[in-house]
């Protein structure tokens, strides 16, 4: 059972999905931030799974999209917009559920879009978090880099038309500068807020404090293949450390 | 600037179960067939790299209604574990035209899909006759008798081969490509192919309904697809001196994985579009 909606407001509208508590009702709701550009596609199958199971376990889950992801309409320009997107998601949570007490599941470099948000939120659990947009951004842009260089089909012409861009998704310059600056290590290990990252490969970057559970499965999260997720093992123990188990 | 269209989702089947998201131009005013996308694979109905999204809203903007859904067991829609696929589709499909059929009444549909969506867009253009439009992208297309020649001259004598294993070797070893690494191997391997038949058979029947295919063949079709008439001499050649259309974009990837190819895709769909207004 879901309940999905575009949110309008503010913005752009976004495709907002609530999947209502069954079972023992819980006062709390758990907002699920997908990544960005292909790697929404990825996890799109898992994060669904996920809302499920949380849902099922009587908590209130939300997933949306964020603007130019998904459903959503509008175009991002920087990471303000996303940050934004996630504030008006918020919003809606406590709208919609009633709930004060609200948990975050971010995936990969929506972790990246917490740190303005961390005085709103009680729990924080990660999926293989980004602690620094720079590396992450500089691997997708090498491998794209690589794919177009390789493509022996291309036109120079067309070749030098493949910027601004990661994979069919914009990239503007603003956007890329600020992932590229993006670090939210210090943000992490100055709250006190219960923050668990649940990682498939080493993690040597996470702030003191956090909380790190290994799970073993190959995400190989950087690659331009459309492999669609579905890490079991990654989704029980972001179900279990959602309920605080 | 086009205008952006309004979309609503619409819940379809038994509960609800199928998730869709339906497309209109902001005018309220449409004409012409609803357009229906398939899902690529196991992405969810928005398309690789959000190819769906882009040509729903295109059409919608040129005054077609459009429709993006998943099919059982993809994106927001539930599983059914144990049917059979063909069957589930067939299920699916049908339960998307009764919501059509109560939001617009009776109407001819244009279908369009990616790779398994071309597959799954043959199969239902046979089974409904008031399917009058197919857009296929990389579709399954069988060889004809040119093919032979044309894989020895594309093995042999094709230099752009010789360029593209050059630049491979400035590649560092270990991010090369190496065979068995991708599906892309195999680019078969993991669909449900319509038969020659069927696919003739299709492009036929929308052909004879006044319709039209667009037929559009990517870098990732190059093991079984080698010339530019390929798809129109193995299925209904006399429909591609009409109103149909095959177009071969080799330097495209198969899931436009970049912005100029996308906005091509989308251009070239819009104005072949232009066929069905009314």
């Amino acid at each position: 059972m879901l309940e999905p909606f575009f949110l309008a407001g503010d913005g752009p509208d976004l495709l907002l999905t609530y999947h209502p508590p069954g079972g023992d009702v819980s006062d709390e709701i758990t907002l699920i931030c997908a990544p960005f550009f292909g790697e929404y596609h990825r996890t799109h199958l898992a994060l669904r799974e996920l809302a499920i199971s949380l849902s099922a376990a009587g908590q209130h889950v939300i997933r949306f999209d964020y603007r130019g992801c998904g459903d959503a309409f509008g175009q991002v320009h920087s990471l303000g917009d996303w940050q934004a997107d996630l504030h008006r998601a918020i919003a809606e949570a406590r709208a919609i559920s009633g709930c004060h007490v609200i948990n975050v599941v971010a995936v990969r470099a929506a972790t990246l879009l917490l740190p303005v948000h961390l005085d709103e939120v009680s729990r924080v659990v990660l999926w293989d978090p980004v602690w620094q947009g720079q590396p992450y951004l500089t691997g997708y842009l090498d491998l794209r880099d690589r794919s177009v260089f390789r493509n022996r089909w291309l036109t120079r012409a067309a070749r030098a038309s493949i910027k601004d861009e990661l994979f069919g998704f914009p990239l503007p310059a603003a956007l890329s500068r600020d992932i590229h600056a993006a670090d939210v290590r210090e943000a992490f290990a100055c709250s006190n807020l219960p923050v668990t990252s649940v990682v498939t490969r080493s993690d040597g970057g996470a702030p003191p404090g956090v909380t790190k559970r290994r799970v073993t499965f190959a995400c190989n999260w950087l690659t331009r293949s459309d492999d669609v997720l579905l890490p079991r093992p990654v989704l029980e123990e972001l179900h279990e450390c959602v309920l605080n188990r | 600037m086009r205008a952006e269209p309004v979309e609503e989702i619409l819940q379809a089947g038994n509960g609800g179960r199928l998730f869709a998201v339906l497309s209109t131009p902001r005018t309220g005013m449409h004409s012409g067939p609803v357009f229906v996308f398939f899902n690529a694979g196991l992405v969810n109905r928005t398309g690789p790299s959000r190819m769906s999204v882009r040509l729903c809203r295109a059409l919608a903007a040129s005054g077609y209604p459009c429709i993006r859904f998943d099919l059982t067991g993809k994106g927001d829609t539930p599983a059914a574990p144990g049917e059979d696929y063909l069957a589930t589709v067939k299920r699916d499909f049908e339960d998307l035209r009764h919501a059509i059929k109560e939001r617009f009444g009776q109407v001819q549909y244009v279908l369009g899909g990616l790779c398994s969506g071309a597959d799954n867009v043959v199969r239902m253009a046979n089974g409904y006759s008031d399917v009058i439009g197919m857009l296929l992208l990389d579709p399954m297309c069988y060889p004809d008798k040119r093919f032979p020649w044309h894989a020895l001259v594309d093995r042999y004598v094709n230099w752009r081969q010789y360029i593209g294993k050059l630049r491979a070797l400035a590649i560092p070893r270990q991010t090369r490509h190496r065979p068995g690494q991708t599906e892309d191997d195999n680019p078969l391997s993991l669909r449900v192919l319509p038969s020659a038949r069927e696919t003739s058979e299709a492009v036929g029947a929308v052909h004879e309904r006044g319709g039209s295919t667009l037929a559009i063949f990517t870098a990732y079709a190059q093991t079984y697809y080698k010339h530019s008439r390929q798809f129109t001499l193995t299925t209904v050649p006399h429909a591609f001196d009409a109103a149909s259309e095959e177009l071969w974009w080799r330097d495209v990837e198969h899931t436009y994985k970049a912005l100029p190819q996308l906005e091509r895709l989308e251009q070239k769909v819009v104005d072949w579009a232009a066929l069905f207004s009314t």
